[in-house]
């Protein structure tokens, strides 16, 4: 966050991109990705050209591909001053869902929003915190889901609570399955440079928050809380290490998971969550302008009307808040309709949303407190399902990519996109890969022409590996595809010189780059 | 009850949230409302919001050099060159700010860039020429009124469009966007009033019409205001931008397009020193007559994204600098980030540790290791300052100076111990950086260090102005002085967007050869005449000085009274012509001048040794010669008393020049508590600049 003698720069900055854009607008396409229960989609490749306008680059693209089902958001200011909205109208934010031309799994969703100069938050200026669940890779039950609903919304209520006069801190940026983090023991610890292999994904929840370094209050008071919540439900909690010198993905650990109490807590609180794991879920996207408590109004309807949340997905992106959430639909629920898509305004929303995974009767959920008096007042809900994930639950590897070279405008000679190079790059050693995704994707285009991504990949390695040589195998292979997709970057005439590439299983090796996570 | 009251003129710019909002509103109550919607220009708003933000934030200027010469001892003129990199601007701001524009290529030929921001109250005219010494277009204040104007309006217009409010029925923001059309074109015109008088001007207080019809310019009004308190709060930036666009004159230029870097070059108006009040026009302060050395303060502010910054003084030849560095604040931001950090956690001590120790451990280990980078980087300027001063000491002695930093032999301290600030901070720090590098300071929750050394720690560093950094000169020549500053950035901590306020510490003084030196032969000159005549004249008065008495006796009149000075109108000549053909020969110069100030004490002293020998020599042609004793006497005395003065003149000089530390108000306290061990009242300079008008906002 940025304290109040910095933000007339930040304020002038957006005024004048927004000036010079052409429209009032940034326009934006969700992408819902997920079939039914039958069908084995292929995950849409992660690209920067929106998926509605291929002529276009997007500011700013996330992805997010939990289990074969997931999101993916593009947002961009229009050169001309158009708005994707069917007939009159002057409301500020519109959302249509479109035929997907790329298949029958893809829901895509056109919508614009008018510009939000009200948040004006720095990346920069944040703080990262982890919070653990369990260490074993991801397969949630339904008990576990509404256990993540109820941490998240303990987090971001967390963020904005405080004193009256205050208005509490933004969350940035928030996901969940993550990879969880364990502090290394002696035998891999090494010099202090070694790692233990991380899970890919894990029950944890990853918050980046906006902090003001000028009232240093409000993260001890956030932290406590947090630390508060942990101790409350048996959860690992760790914050980024503040040390000076260190960098995005080095941890401090602050409270270890206490696995007993959480199992406990669980079904003290949800012992009549169905058993096992969701087949069908439903995927749901509230989109708004960027405001502090958004998430906590939205995830505090959730709690009260008992829907659990498996994946989540929370990110501002040009001043606009992205929500994406996998939502598991109760068995007793499950309609063999196909797959359907609708746009809602928030309260509606909700309440379709409730009908159609809510884990109890309608009875027996809690009132919740009305929307429409909450910040995310005028939100939209974007709801494609049902959708069957694969929780498969397998022994998956997290490779950490990022990477900056220039951006080319002619979409037909731009090289191909840098994590699907690294992807399939590290899925061409298959002595020792026997397959990877893109877990999650971030690219922003930066003003002075330049592309900055990250991304996870995740890899799943060949059984007969020892786990104590993984690592040293890990760094094999990242240090042999890095300069392979390198070697692809120059051969399709992307100046090497330009290339800032990197490829490692350490998160903190890639230090700090520019873009969240 | 509306805010009619208007605002004080002075310090306007210093304005707080609350007044800003009510200037806004005085403002809003003396703008006429328009009838018609005031014009919209895309281009112009789009040139205008840039305009704005390039020169708040200045990320285009690479390099910037200052050239100062002090004109004379009150103003000082400066020659800025700032080296701009296109390369920053992308191509939306290139076509927005394009200075044709009907244009229709992609690219534009040349563009409208913003290179310094002024204040309203020092303008002068600028000229502003490039590498090749060609003078570059400037865009009129006017014209940037004009953009800055539909710039304002527009950003008005967004916060209006975005908010929630606007699309319920029976809110104001609603009517004001839909249907109260006057109320918001009021706020526009209210926002090019602002920016087109500066916001400055007083009103009488407007009376109230009696009718409440809708069609009312206070009804009008009244919501425009009421509308305005809803959308924008005390400290919202929207206002701070406006008070901004409306205090300051921006400097913008045409720069081609052609090649990614452009030179600029011009010469900033000239800069008054400034007395103690904020705005007043200094003179020279009368007890810096009598210093031995002219001290000039020059303070500045270096751009956010300036890296690195070359300041430069050129005096003439007869004049020394003695010292020469510059100061900056460029740790501020992390200085009070790790202050509040302290202070929070010092606070909130007890619950975090209840809450769980590692969560303490990790801020304290936070706090600690900033600790350690700040002992780093100032014993390193510590250590760059006391070099400065050896190569200085080397130039006129063989001994080298003493400082305590490096006289003490360091000891090894304890790892509790360096946990606790000294009086020497600086060296206590880099006992702690090297404490905590050794490993020695993994646990600290266990009591090692407890909410009161925070707290101490936290207002031991704001007294000891530990953000302040240090650059010497490094001009090998005497008559000059170069510091060169560049950005250190705070470990992985983004770079700051806050720009940082330099100031440079010049103390400028006429070593011997010197007037001083001169003043004194003359003066020796005069006393050699003078007592040379008494001699002859009254050898009595010598009888017990050995050797003169000798000479009077030999030289002394016979007893008809014939010696070899016959007559009294020999000696006036002689007392008259003398020491005014020597005066005659000292290149005394005008009072204005640097020079002028720093000759004032010999000025002084060789008219008087003039004055004395005329004031004898009439004594002599109009006092019967037996009574000249006591008039030589009284001249020699006086002579001798001068002669002791300029003695002590050069003993002051001789101590100034071995000073280790200048202690005023420039130098950081933590450089003085290192050097000198008892704090000493602090100095003004006797000259103060600063471009750091009244309208700053840095």
């Amino acid at each position: 966050m940025l304290s109040t003698t910095r933000q007339h720069p930040a304020l002038a900055s957006v005024a004048a991109r927004a000036a010079s854009a052409g429209s009032p607008t940034v326009l934006f396409n969700v992408t819902h990705f997920g079939a039914g229960p039958e069908a084995t989609p292929l995950a849409p490749p992660t690209d920067i050209a929106p998926p509605s306008e291929h002529d276009h680059v997007a500011t700013e693209t996330l992805a997010f591909h939990p289990a074969d089902a997931g999101f993916q958001v593009h947002t961009w200011a229009p050169q001309t001053p158009s708005k994707p909205v069917e007939g009159v109208s002057i409301s500020r934010i519109a959302v249509s869902p479109q035929v997907d031309e790329r298949g029958l799994s893809y829901h895509l969703y056109r919508g614009s929003m008018v510009i939000n100069p009200n948040f004006l938050y720095d990346p920069a200026h944040s703080s990262e915190i982890l919070v653990t669940l369990g260490h074993d890779p991801w397969r949630p039950d339904f008990a576990d889901s509404l256990m993540i609903a109820r941490v998240y919304h303990g987090m971001t209520s967390a963020a904005v609570a405080g004193s009256a006069d205050d208005e509490g801190v933004p969350v940035l940026f928030l996901q969940s399955p993550v990879a969880p983090f364990r502090d290394p023991s002696p035998k891999f610890r090494g010099d202090g440079s070694g790692e233990l292999p991380r899970v890919a994904s894990g029950m944890a929840l990853r918050m980046l928050v906006g902090l003001d370094s000028s009232d240093p209050r409000k993260r001890i008071a956030l932290l406590s809380r947090i630390a508060d919540l942990a101790h409350e439900y048996g959860l690992g909690l760790q914050a980024a290490d503040r040390r000076f010198g260190r960098v995005r993905g080095e941890w401090w650990s602050v409270i270890s998971p206490d696995f007993d109490k959480y199992k406990r807590r669980k079904e003290e609180l949800f012992d009549w969550a169905p058993p096992g794991v969701p087949e069908a879920v439903q995927l749901v996207t509230f989109v708004g302008p960027a405001r502090v408590g958004s998430s906590a109004a939205i995830t505090a309807d959730f709690v009260a009307r008992n829907m659990g949340i498996l994946a989540v997905s929370e990110a501002s992106l040009q001043e606009m808040a992205f929500l994406n959430v996998m939502v598991p639909i109760a068995p007793a629920r499950m309609k063999d309709t196909p797959t359907a898509g609708t746009c809602l305004p928030i309260e509606a929303g909700l309440g379709q949303l409730a009908r159609d995974c809510g884990l109890t009767r309608r009875q027996e959920a809690s009132k919740p407190v009305p929307i429409g008096r909450t910040a995310a007042t005028d939100y939209q809900v974007l709801s494609t399902g049902p959708v069957a994930p694969r929780i498969a639950g397998a022994d998956e590897y997290p490779v950490w990519l990022s990477w900056a070279i220039p951006l080319e405008p002619d979409a037909a000679a731009r090289p191909p996109d840098v994590a699907q190079l690294a992807l399939a790059q590290l899925c061409a050693a298959d002595d020792r890969v026997t397959g990877g995704r893109i877990d999650y994707y971030r690219v922003r285009v930066t003003p002075d022409g330049r592309v900055k991504g990250r991304a996870k990949i995740v890899v799943s390695l060949v059984p007969s590996i020892a786990r104590t040589s993984i690592p040293g195998k890990l760094s094999e292979l990242c240090g042999w595809a890095q300069r392979e997709v390198m070697a692809t970057l120059v051969r399709d005439h992307v100046p090497q010189r330009s290339i800032l590439l990197r490829l490692a299983w350490r998160e903190r090796w890639l230090g700090r780059v520019g873009t969240v996570m | 009850m509306v805010l009619n009251g208007s605002l004080p003129t002075r310090n306007r710019s210093h304005l707080a949230g609350h007044d800003r909002l009510a200037a806004f509103l005085t403002a809003l109550r003396q703008t006429p409302i328009p009838t018609a919607p005031p014009p919209h220009d895309s281009h112009q708003e789009a040139l205008g919001l840039n305009l704005l933000a390039l020169a708040l934030r200045l990320e285009h200027i690479d390099r910037m050099s200052e050239a100062l010469t002090l004109a004379d001892s009150t103003h000082m003129a400066r020659s800025v060159s700032v080296d701009v990199n296109m390369n920053v601007l992308t191509p939306e701001q290139m076509t927005a700010l394009r200075s044709d524009r009907a244009s229709q290529d992609s690219m534009p030929a040349a563009v409208w860039v913003p290179v310094a921001r002024q204040s309203r109250t020092d303008m002068a005219p600028v000229v502003v020429r490039d590498a090749a010494g060609e003078v570059v277009p400037r865009m009129t204040q006017v014209e940037t009124a004009q953009a800055l104007i539909h710039g304002m309006s527009k950003a008005f217009r967004m916060f209006l469009y975005s908010d929630p409010r606007t699309e319920i029925g029976t809110e104001l923001l609603h009517d004001i966007r839909h249907g109260l059309n006057r109320s918001r074109w009021l706020i526009e015109a209210t926002i090019a009033h602002m920016i087109d008088t500066g916001g400055r001007r007083r009103g009488p207080v407007p009376a109230r019409s009696e009718r409440h019809r809708k069609t009312d310019s206070d009804s009008i009004r009244d919501k425009a205001a009421r509308a305005i308190v809803q959308l924008f709060a005390e400290d919202s930036p929207f206002l701070r931008l406006l008070d901004i666009a409306a205090s300051e004159y921006l400097l913008v230029v045409q720069i081609p397009t052609g090649s990614s870097q452009a030179f600029l070059r011009y010469d900033g108006p000239v800069l008054p020193a400034r007395s103690g009040g904020r705005r007043g026009r200094a003179t020279i302060a009368p007890w810096a007559a009598f210093q031995h050395e002219f001290t000039v303060r020059y303070s500045t502010v270096i751009p956010r994204a300036v890296n690195s910054y070359h300041v430069t003084l050129e005096v003439p030849q007869e004049i020394q600098v003695r010292r020469f560095f510059l100061t900056s604040d460029v740790d501020a931001p992390a200085l009070r980030s790790l202050i509040n950090d302290m202070r929070a956690v010092a606070e909130s001590y007890d619950r975090l540790k209840a809450v769980s120790p590692k969560l303490l451990e990790l801020e304290l280990q936070g706090i600690v290791s900033r600790l350690a980078e700040f002992g780093r980087r100032r014993y390193r300027d510590l250590e760059s300052f006391m070099s400065y001063i050896e190569d200085i000491y080397s130039t006129f002695s063989r001994r080298r100076p003493r400082f305590p930093a490096r006289a003490t032999n360091p000891g090894p301290v304890s790892a509790a111990r360096s946990l606790v600030p000294r009086q020497r901070i600086v060296t206590g720090l880099g006992h702690l950086s090297h404490q905590y590098e050794t490993d020695n300071l993994r646990k600290l929750a266990d009591g090692l260090i407890g909410p009161a050394d925070l707290q101490r720690w936290a207002d031991a560093l704001s007294d000891a102005q530990l953000d302040m950094d240090i650059y010497v000169d490094n001009d090998p020549r005497e008559n000059a002085g170069h510091a060169h500053w560049q950005r250190r950035p705070f470990g992985t901590d983004p770079q700051s967007v806050e720009p940082v306020s330099a100031t440079v510490y010049m103390a400028l003084v006429d070593d011997p050869p010197s007037l001083a030196s001169s003043v004194s032969k003359l003066l020796l000159a005069v006393l050699v005449l003078v007592v040379g005549f008494a001699v002859v004249l009254h050898p009595q008065l010598f009888d017990d000085i050995p050797l003169l008495g000798q000479v009077g006796d030999t030289l002394a009149p016979d007893g008809e009274g014939r010696g070899p000075l016959g007559t009294a109108d020999a000696i006036v000549t002689m007392l008259l012509l003398v020491p005014g053909l020597l005066l005659s020969r000292l290149d005394i110069p005008s009072g204005k001048t640097v020079l002028g100030r720093l000759r004032i004490f010999p000025r002084y002293v060789a008219y008087t040794s003039v004055i004395i020998a005329g004031a004898l020599a009439l004594t002599v042609a109009s006092v019967r010669n037996d009574r000249l004793a006591g008039p030589f006497v009284i001249a020699i005395l006086a002579l001798l008393l001068l002669a002791v003065l300029v003695g002590i003149d050069g003993l002051a000089k001789a101590i100034k020049r071995r000073s280790r530390v200048p202690v005023n108000q420039v130098s950081p306290n933590w450089l003085i508590a290192e050097i000198r061990r008892a704090p000493r009242r602090r100095a003004r300079c006797a000259a103060n600049f600063s471009t750091i008008g009244s309208g700053d906002h840095a």
